[in-house]
């Protein structure tokens, strides 16, 4: 039985790549202004355990680099989200809006911190895209370096993991049942829906 | 005929006609690797140039310039520019060259930025040269020698077919649902509800064909116990290799001592 769940997650991971790649791009698409590019990590993360988490946001990170050579030095921030959300979607956040909010701030206050850790101690406080700018222009209006590095990264992730929680919240409530019972967090939800 | 020699092509090893193509994967990245760790060591953007330099040249020797260039200079000519700017527009610092309003453009900050805008290309150069002297079917091969599970090989590979497969369904998905009524267009807000619509069928559809993927893979003996065979393999490392991987590490391990000392 073990052996079987441990197939069913050798296919979902991935799919949390791809779809972490694709919901980045329907986001551009949309002209969206959010990444919304860490949605497989949430989901999987969450209904298939911090483990299966980690190994997405690793795999999302190697493969994005191609396209995308900065995002290689936050790898770790990569692993973290997965980490969180499995760990978080276990102690039964993720099965209502209020508790996905939270969730998705707590994520992104954390890895908010590690990102702007990454950032100053890697990249002189620099954001490596948008965020950079935006540290750029505190800086330059007198902030110092490592408060800027906070205000720019912090800010940003904030605005984007509470709607990347939100989403996978819904993708994780239109999962049948019938899946989420061969998952290792799937008993979370399905004794938060019976309620 | 041909069906033939595409067959027969299989029960070699298989070889391109470049030596350097013919490396073993994981002594490709360690060269490559070695090379980038060159510049944390010398603090001078001219060393940084020289690598990717260096870089460009092996991507010629292993004729694979054409492939090479294009995606560097994309990534490149975005990156590094980028990186030089932020730093030269805004980074703090006492000889002031020109200031107007938050703009605040100082000697340090344009050292700064050369310097880091130099690494990023070294960064691209090694990512873009390993996309295209390695192919990820033999990359997972040479992991799974050296003892990774054959999983990992598996989830690598899909993950890379699963974003062309979906990218390609997302396009079918956004058509279906905009003749459906949903737009795609306007202000934010619409904008934003148009996502999950998008998104959830893609990834629900995934969900449950992997359900199905996995009675199919069961049935053809993907968690068996016993040693996989490969239809596609790679030739044993020869000792000229190892031995040319080794001096190159060396060689840049020496390198590095005698930039650190001096």
């Amino acid at each position: 039985m073990k052996n079987r769940n441990m197939g069913l997650l050798i296919f979902l991971i991935p799919i949390g790549v791809a779809v972490n790649f694709v919901g980045g791009q329907i986001a551009v698409l949309l002209k969206l202004p959010l990444f919304l590019d860490t949605i497989g990590t949430f989901t999987i993360g969450a209904i298939a355990g911090p483990f299966a988490g980690i190994l997405v946001g690793l795999l999302t990170c190697l493969s994005i680099s191609i396209t995308n050579p900065q995002s290689l030095f936050y790898v770790i921030n990569f692993m973290l989200m997965g980490l969180l959300a499995g760990y978080l979607a276990k102690k039964g956040f993720f099965t209502t809006v209020p508790k996905t909010i939270g969730a998705g701030a707590i994520m992104g206050l954390i890895v908010g911190i590690s990102g702007s850790l990454i950032s100053y101690f890697l990249f002189n406080g620099f954001g490596v895209s948008g965020t950079g700018v935006l540290g750029g222009i505190l800086m330059g209006s007198g902030v110092p370096v490592w408060a800027s590095a906070f205000i720019s990264n912090m800010s940003v992730d904030i605005i984007d993991k509470v709607p990347t929680a939100l989403v996978a919240y819904l993708i994780i409530r239109n999962i049948p049942q019938k899946t989420l019972v061969k998952l290792p967090n799937g008993n979370v939800f399905l004794n938060a829906y019976k309620k | 005929m041909m069906d033939e020699t595409f067959i027969n092509s299989y029960r070699s090893p298989q070889l391109s006609k470049n030596w350097l193509l013919n490396l073993n994967p994981l002594n490709k990245i360690n060269i490559y690797i070695a090379l980038g760790l060159i510049t944390l060591f010398f603090q001078h953007w001219q060393v940084n140039v020289v690598i990717t330099l260096v870089f460009i040249l092996l991507a010629v020797a292993a004729g694979c310039f054409k492939s090479f260039i294009g995606p560097f200079l994309k990534l490149g000519l975005v990156i590094g520019p980028f990186f030089f700017i932020v730093r030269a527009i805004f980074w703090p610092g006492e000889n002031m060259i020109f200031n107007y309003g938050i703009i605040n453009i100082t000697q340090e900050g344009i050292d700064l930025g050369i310097q880091y805008a130099t690494i990023m290309l070294v960064v691209c150069g090694i990512l873009v040269l390993c996309t295209v002297t390695i192919k990820a079917e033999d990359l997972t091969y040479s992991l799974e020698k050296i003892g990774v599970p054959h999983n990992v090989s598996f989830m690598i590979l899909s993950s890379l077919q699963l974003i062309i497969d979906l990218k390609d369904k997302t396009k079918v998905i956004m058509d279906s649902q905009r003749s459906r009524g949903i737009e795609t267009e306007g202000n934010v807000f619409v904008r934003i509800k148009a996502f999950v619509p998008v998104l959830s069928p893609l990834f629900l559809g995934a969900i449950s064909g992997a359900e199905e993927k996995t009675i199919a893979m069961d049935a053809r003996a993907f968690s068996s116990a016993n040693p996989n065979t490969h239809l596609r393999f790679l030739r044993p490392t020869p000792a000229l290799e190892k031995i040319l991987v080794i001096l190159v590490d060396i060689l840049i391990l020496g390198l590095i001592i005698l930039g650190v000392v001096l």
